[in-house]
């Protein structure tokens, strides 16, 4: 009997373990609900073109979280999409990814403008991202037909735009909605506000040293570029419900507002992404109801230079088999974008891809200003170090809330540590 | 303990064959190397799991047979090792088979990660000895100081107003009519039933603010239903704290009162009366009767409730995420852990909480002790 029933087991564990043979690749990212059924178009036609090789895709709002965890358990997926490159550096130093091979890297150099491969290059000189959808910051959004109606124009300068906002909060309606409330990463919203502005007020080489810790918080131009953010905020009736409630205010309800009925505001600083999050009958007409121009330079003098964001996918240590390669690979080129484009709310920034795939005349702008862009800089918090970009997520909440900037400056610039 | 006769008679026929006669080496041998073989099988089916690369159903099935077959195996063969020894071995062996696998997953769930946590402590997040210094950050940093402040409010107004509201409900709804008392009794436990962050979820609702006329908060539909200005409750600092303390309190007071309400009923009803005949009044027996005679009780709740408010983290990251003033010790533990990703600071945290439950548990394990040699066990 004894025998008989051991045979059975292992006939059972056998068998499951020849079936595990089957080439599957595993992707970790932190897109969900929409952006995941976008993606899952992407994987369908790879799925297509490569018959046996079968991509799982799971999504987390807490990736970053979920992906230190897994790293420090050894329990890597095959491929990760990271938002943050502090995050990439990171697991790069700690020597758990694997770095592009030559075909990729000749694919991402024919492919990509060359801000893309530095982006996904980590301190060690080595390339190991792969740029998929990203977005563009540092953009206005505002109502169509409201601005219209109001006899308004789009401001080209940074006077024009202060001439703008001072008529503006004359009316009923404020000026500017600004939300930065978002769960865990509360704060990062009021980050793009500094980011650009620092773009805007300063050289990029300034920025480039802030991301490295060259510049600090507590810096004349970091200072400064907090200045021109606190004028807004603090002059009443220029931000709508007032400085304190900023804190409390979810980004996605803020992105409404512009659209709300009665309108809550005028403007709304955000990425090319709010697209996704406005309301239903407002994406239902994207290029009817939105307008978008960039926030003008402060400083004239400086070249104009473009924030942007996105996921980089990386291969971890020893997952870097032919079907991973080859998923990789894929994700290098413009058939991969256009399934995801036609579905709207993201951008690619593949030379070769089709412009035509994006539904939307506003999305098609977006895609114009990401390839003709001179400069770009990636979202400053996000390349830098994960403790440095909490700190900063929590030195503007604690901003919005009134703790005193200098306190915060100094809380921001001691998470580097010594 | 004392074997009756009928028990020693089963222990011997559980083990017919081997009545103090020479150990059956052949079997003992034969045993010993299927244990071994089959202890690599498993080790190898874990290493397949781990990896994780099979389809989920067939990781599912594996597991399932790993769990039930695997264990059934393992206690097969060594139940028949023990039966190959001497007696005399046998009274050694069989209660390490019984209890060992529980002590080792014990040792492995719960000693050697404490044990790793001190270690990485003294570790920076790229993994340099640091000697003390991630302490030096656990005691000494803004968001830390803030966290002891907080955790210290927790402690004292929410064990506290758990412990008095649950005490306070356990008495009254003692004396009111039995359909009253089960009634209101059932809708004070009813929050237990509720996960901590879902109850963050719930509250959320309740404190909401959105700038302009429209409020869905609870809250702040009463007040301006009132005519009143609305708030932002979870910026309002030092409030803030208080009102998310709030919570523990709506979801920790149901147990208090249950445990109470059981130890108010077993107050003799003569110890209650005697008083009475002595001239004390409702007041003054339930402090010098009840009380007295449901101490022990109250330790326990306390000290329970006082470890779970230490700890407390769940709330903390569903409605505030540790801002606006609102850090508590576990949830800056998480923040440094998981979200920065440096381990030797969290774990430095780790380890502080560990210290500050410690005395908690040790005393309450103390007063477990000595109840139970009073009540003769």
């Amino acid at each position: 009997m004894p025998q008989r029933t051991a045979i059975a087991i292992s006939l059972i564990l056998t068998s499951s373990l020849a079936l595990a043979q089957q080439k599957t690749v595993t992707v970790f990212g932190n897109f969900t609900g929409q952006d995941q059924q976008s993606f899952q178009k992407v994987i369908n036609a790879f799925e297509a073109k490569n018959p046996g090789i079968k991509v799982n895709y799971t999504g987390s709002a807490d990736f970053v979280t979920l992906i230190n965890v897994r790293v420090q358990a050894g329990n890597y997926p095959d491929i990760a999409a990271i938002p943050q490159p502090g995050v990439m550096y990171d697991l790069a130093q700690k020597g758990v990814l694997v770095p592009l091979w030559n075909s990729a890297l000749t694919l991402v150099k024919r492919n990509y403008s060359p801000a893309w491969l530095d982006l996904g290059t980590a301190e060690d000189g080595k390339a190991y991202g792969i740029f998929h959808r990203v977005n563009v910051k540092g953009l206005v959004f505002y109502n169509k037909t409201a601005f219209k109606n109001a006899g308004y124009k789009v401001p080209k300068t940074w006077p024009e735009l202060q001439a703008l906002t001072k008529k503006m909060a004359a009316t009923k309606t404020a000026p500017w909605c600004i939300g930065i409330e978002s769960g865990g990463a509360t704060g990062w919203a009021a980050t793009d506000w500094l980011e650009n502005i620092l773009l805007r007020t300063a050289p990029a080489s300034v920025y480039d040293k802030w991301i490295t810790n060259k510049v600090k918080f507590d810096s004349p131009e970091v200072r400064k570029a907090w200045g021109v953010l606190d004028d807004i905020v603090t002059t009443p009736g220029y931000v709508y419900g007032g400085k304190t409630t900023v804190a409390v205010t979810n980004f996605r309800d803020a992105s409404q507002g512009v659209y709300a009925n009665p309108a809550k505001c005028w403007m709304n600083l955000q990425g090319s992404f709010a697209t996704g999050f406005l309301q239903d009958d407002v994406q239902a007409n994207l290029d009817k109801e939105v307008g978008v121009f960039m926030l003008p330079m402060i400083d004239e003098k400086l070249p104009t230079t473009l924030e942007v964001g996105g996921d980089q996918y990386v291969v971890f240590k020893g997952k870097d088999r032919p079907e991973v390669k080859k998923f990789m690979e894929f994700l290098a080129t413009g058939a991969s974008a256009a399934p995801w484009a036609a579905d709207g709310g993201a951008l690619f920034p593949h030379k070769d891809q089709n412009r035509k795939a994006y539904k939307t005349q506003l999305e098609q702008s977006f895609v114009r200003i990401l390839l003709s862009a001179k400069a770009a800089r990636f979202d400053a918090s996000d390349a830098m170090p994960s403790a440095v970009n909490l700190a900063f997520w929590k030195g503007t909440t604690d901003y919005f809330t009134g703790k005193n900037l200098d306190q915060v400056l100094k809380d921001i610039d001691a998470a580097y540590g010594k | 303990m004392h074997q009756t006769p009928k028990k020693r008679k089963a222990t011997k026929q559980a083990f017919p064959q081997s009545k103090g006669e020479p150990a059956n080496l052949k079997n003992l041998l034969l045993y010993g190397v299927l244990m071994v073989l089959a202890l690599e099988f498993f080790r190898r089916i874990f290493v397949f799991l781990k990896a994780g690369d099979a389809p989920e159903w067939a990781i599912f099935l594996t597991s399932i047979l790993w769990g039930v077959l695997g264990i059934w195996v393992l206690f097969y063969l060594a139940n028949m090792i023990t039966e190959s020894l001497q007696e005399r071995w046998r009274g050694l062996v069989v209660p390490w088979i019984f209890a060992g696998p529980a002590l080792l997953i014990l040792a492995y769930y719960l000693l050697i990660p404490t044990f790793r946590t001190l270690y990485l402590s003294f570790f920076d997040g790229s993994g340099t000895f640091i000697g003390l210094e991630n302490y030096l950050y656990a005691f000494t940093s803004g968001p830390m100081l803030e966290s002891f402040k907080n955790n210290l409010i927790w402690l004292v107004v929410g064990s506290g107003l758990s412990v008095v509201a649950g005490l306070v409900i356990a008495t009254l709804a003692d004396r009111t009519h039995p359909w009253f008392e089960v009634t209101i009794k059932s809708l004070i436990f009813l929050p237990m039933a509720i996960s901590m962050i879902g109850s963050a979820v719930i509250w959320r609702f309740v404190y909401h603010f959105q700038p302009g006329e429209t409020q869905i908060g609870l809250l702040n539909a009463l007040l301006t239903s009132v005519g009143e200005v609305p708030q932002p409750w979870l910026i309002l600092q030092p409030w803030n704290t208080l009102f998310l303390v709030v919570i523990l309190i709506w979801m920790q007071a149901g147990y208090a009162m249950v445990i109470f309400s059981a130890a108010i009923k077993g107050v003799p009803s003569e110890l209650l009366e005697a008083a009475r005949i002595d001239g004390a009044n409702e007041i003054q027996s339930f402090f010098q009767v009840t009380i007295p005679y449901i101490r022990g009780t109250i330790i326990a709740v306390t000290t329970t409730i006082i470890i779970f408010t230490l700890k407390i983290f769940d709330i903390v990251l569903g409605m505030t995420g540790g801002n606006f003033g609102t850090q508590v010790i576990a949830n800056e533990q998480y923040r440094q852990m998981f979200e920065a990703g440096d381990f030797g600071k969290g774990s430095a945290i780790a380890i502080v909480l560990l210290l500050t439950v410690l005395p908690v548990v040790y005393y309450n394990v103390r007063e477990f002790r000595s109840s139970h040699q009073k009540a003769g066990f």
